[in-house]
């Protein structure tokens, strides 16, 4: 109502003053807004300056209101007048702190100002909001950071997942456990404590020197725990495991194959993990041990029993079908290291070589080899804006992305997954 | 009340004193020299408002004036060559800067700025011998290089109309006359012979009228400092800061008075209409909205700029 009434008579006073304005002069030069008694210079600059007591200031504001001329004479002193001289002393030092500041907050929350202010306000956090959400990494930038939890989540892994899987295989772990005994390079897959570390490395070693079981499945004991999915591994290895894979049963489909960032690096790493096993299950043909399975069973630790059924049963010890059911079901329930195990990239591992990069084949992922798990991966969906700018500046990396689908690749010190 | 002059005379003499201790440069001036400047000072600023005012006002009215500025200008009335040049050579250019502006053309200019300074120093002898300038005029109440810029801008304006005066025809005024009334005709309610069949249309036309003899009533009769906001914001055009300057405040105020403003207007329209034209409350408020849907749609062009500034800052 208050907005109303000021609405109301702005327009009216608009109105009026224009129709003033065209009130012609008198024959005089005089306008009908012209008193004859004009203020003198001294009044109308006393007026300017505000140096008038009160009294005289309001006879001569009124005059001024009614007297155009004077009124433009003292607007024009006002205005050429100094800063300091229009402003009233008097007002500046009796107006105190409180009552300014509570003019302030009236005026703050009056209603023309919270009219506008409000969905002003309103728009302006919104704004905040959408801006803070598009900053927002997407998923996909996480895939480092994921990998990285999920090594982390590998490395307890042997730890955490024996007690679930000793349920369902007590046979198993009661023969592991003996393996444990006689087998060195199977120590450091049950964690021992840490007062028989010293002794088993010698026991170690010396296991090795006879077996020649050195590169094997110590090798991989140590790096489950130690080396990340995505490394590098040494290169005999590399080529003991080409072998083993041109022994490696035909694929059993994954009980999950979910395709998301998650499932793939940690795919990768069970790629890595199967492999190892198999690699430590090929040392295991040892007559001796093999004598051994075939009475009680499986030799390897619990966690290593799923994958490595399934990679010894052409040519290791003969299992019944039973375990071997058992040990898929228990395979197909641990989804990730199932699925993993059972992918046929798994044993064929490949090499390529582009812009002078060498790539090596995990699961249906081609890894830089001068890919380091500590390094951040920018994920680089084909198809994006920075996808784009990077492969137009990159010829190399552009050639990456074109003869490889799904790729790691290190350039220029940073990690970026094409896909 | 001889003795209310008497104290009066005291304190002037008094305060010429301090006028004098306060001065950089007293010019060899002396109290008597002062006390008649300072009694009309005192009779015009303070005395002629308020007679009675106490000592303390008067003494501190006294302590206001510009001691340095007085004692160049009475000295420079005395006929003191050296205060006369120090006048010339510093506020020369203020005088020059002033009549630029006053001026349509340097020539203009410098034509002003040279009649001033005779103005100042006077072309008349008084019969004390002396010469009737100017410089009789200043107060110190305000500076003197304001005073001389309004001197500046008065005889600039007695110029202006003593040449507009000689070129002005005989068919103006009646032009003018006629254009005022043309103008009267087209009062409130621009828009509404068009659209209102012609009972209507002469209906609006005269509560149109109504309202605003309504609306000039009511702004006569509002307090002076606030006639003088309306009529530099409305009809000057000034913007609610400049209108604050003129008025000493600041703009937040200037705006809050504005807000004021519009409802002591409102509420005298309203009493005006219905005392004086025997108006219902409600035909009051059916008028006035009418006449403000009227003119949104009149004064569109006008309402964007000081409007929008009036409204945004009247809260404040």
């Amino acid at each position: 109502m208050k907005a109303n009434n000021d609405t109301t008579m702005d327009l009216l006073l608009r109105k009026h003053a224009q129709g003033d304005s065209s009130v012609p002069q008198g024959g005089d030069g005089r306008a009908p807004g012209e008193l004859h008694n004009h203020l003198d210079p001294d009044e109308l600059n006393a007026f300017a300056e505000n140096a008038l007591p009160e009294a005289a200031r309001t006879r001569f504001a009124s005059h001024l209101a009614d007297c155009d001329r004077c009124r433009k004479l003292a607007t024009e002193l006002t205005m050429s007048a100094p800063v300091a001289m229009r402003v009233q002393p008097e007002s500046i030092s009796t107006t105190s702190f409180w009552s300014s500041a509570g003019q302030v907050l009236a005026g703050l929350f009056s209603l023309p100002v919270l009219r506008f202010g409000v969905p002003a306000l309103a728009i302006l956090l919104l704004a905040i909001v959408a801006f803070v959400a598009l900053r927002r990494p997407t998923d996909s930038e996480f895939v480092a950071q994921k990998a990285s939890s999920g090594d982390a989540q590998q490395q307890e892994r042997p730890s955490a997942l024996a007690p679930a899987e000793s349920s369902t295989n007590e046979a198993l772990r009661s023969t592991s456990k003996e393996l444990r005994e006689q087998t060195p390079a199977t120590v450091p897959l049950a964690t021992p404590p840490a007062g028989q570390n010293s002794a088993l490395k010698e026991g170690e070693k010396s296991a090795f020197k006879e077996k020649d079981l050195d590169r094997g499945y110590a090798g991989a004991a140590n790096t489950i725990t130690t080396q990340p999915g995505f490394a590098p591994e040494p290169k005999a290895a590399s080529e003991e495991r080409n072998e083993k894979a041109q022994n490696a049963p035909p694929p059993v489909p994954a009980a999950k194959s979910a395709p998301s960032e998650y499932t793939l690096a940690d795919r990768t790493r069970a790629d890595d993990i199967s492999r190892k096993s198999i690699d430590g299950l090929n040392i295991q043909k040892d007559e001796q041990l093999g004598k051994r399975n075939r009475d009680v069973g499986p030799a390897p630790p619990a966690k290593m029993s799923g994958p490595a059924a399934g990679s010894k049963e052409k040519g290791g010890p003969r299992r019944s079908q039973d375990q071997r059911s058992q040990e898929q079901s228990q395979a197909q329930s641990e989804g990730r290291s199932a699925g993993g195990a059972t992918r046929p990239s798994d044993v064929s591992s490949e090499t390529r070589k582009v812009s002078g990069r060498t790539f090596r084949r995990q699961g249906n992922t081609w890894i830089d080899t001068a890919f380091n798990s500590s390094m951040t991966v920018t994920s680089l969906p084909r198809g994006s804006e920075q996808y784009r700018s990077l492969t137009a500046e990159e010829s190399g990396l552009r050639a990456i992305g074109e003869q490889l689908s799904n790729v790691i690749v290190v350039w220029k010190g940073k990690a970026y997954r094409i896909h | 009340m001889k003795d209310k002059a008497e104290h009066t005379e005291k304190l002037i003499e008094d305060g010429a004193r301090r006028l004098l201790a306060r001065a950089t440069q007293s010019r060899s001036l002396e109290v008597s020299a002062l006390s008649g400047r300072l009694r009309l000072t005192l009779e015009k600023y303070l005395l002629k408002h308020d007679p009675n005012a106490s000592t303390t006002a008067v003494s501190e009215f006294l302590d206001t004036i510009r001691a340095d500025d007085v004692c160049l200008i009475v000295a420079c009335e005395r006929g003191d060559e050296n205060a006369w040049n120090e006048l010339v050579e510093g506020y020369g250019a203020t005088v020059r800067s002033a009549a630029r502006s006053a001026s349509s053309n340097e020539d203009a200019a410098e034509d002003l700025a040279q009649s001033i300074w005779a103005e100042l120093h006077g072309l008349k002898v008084r019969a004390d011998g002396r010469a009737a300038g100017k410089l009789a005029y200043y107060s110190g109440v305000g500076s003197l290089g304001g005073w001389l810029r309004a001197v500046v801008g008065q005889l600039a304006i007695d110029q202006h109309r003593k040449q507009a005066r000689l070129v002005q025809t005989e068919e103006e005024p009646e032009m003018d006359r006629l254009a005022h009334e043309s103008h009267q005709t087209d009062q409130l309610f621009p828009g509404g012979p068009a659209t209102l069949n012609p009972e209507d249309s002469f209906a609006n036309k005269v509560a149109g009228a109504d309202v605003e003899k309504a609306l000039a009533r009511a702004i006569a009769e509002l307090e002076a400092e606030d006639r003088l906001l309306v009529k530099l914001y409305y009809f000057d055009g000034l913007r609610l800061r400049e209108a604050g300057t003129v008025l000493g405040v600041h703009e937040a105020t200037a705006s809050r008075r504005l807000t004021r403003v519009h409802g002591d207007l409102r509420q005298r329209v309203g009493a005006i209409l219905m005392t004086e034209n025997g108006w219902t409350k409600s035909e009051t408020d059916r008028s006035l909205a009418e006449v403000t849907s009227h003119l949104e749609v009149d004064l569109e062009p006008l309402v964007s700029a000081p409007a929008l500034d009036a409204n945004s800052s009247g809260a404040r």
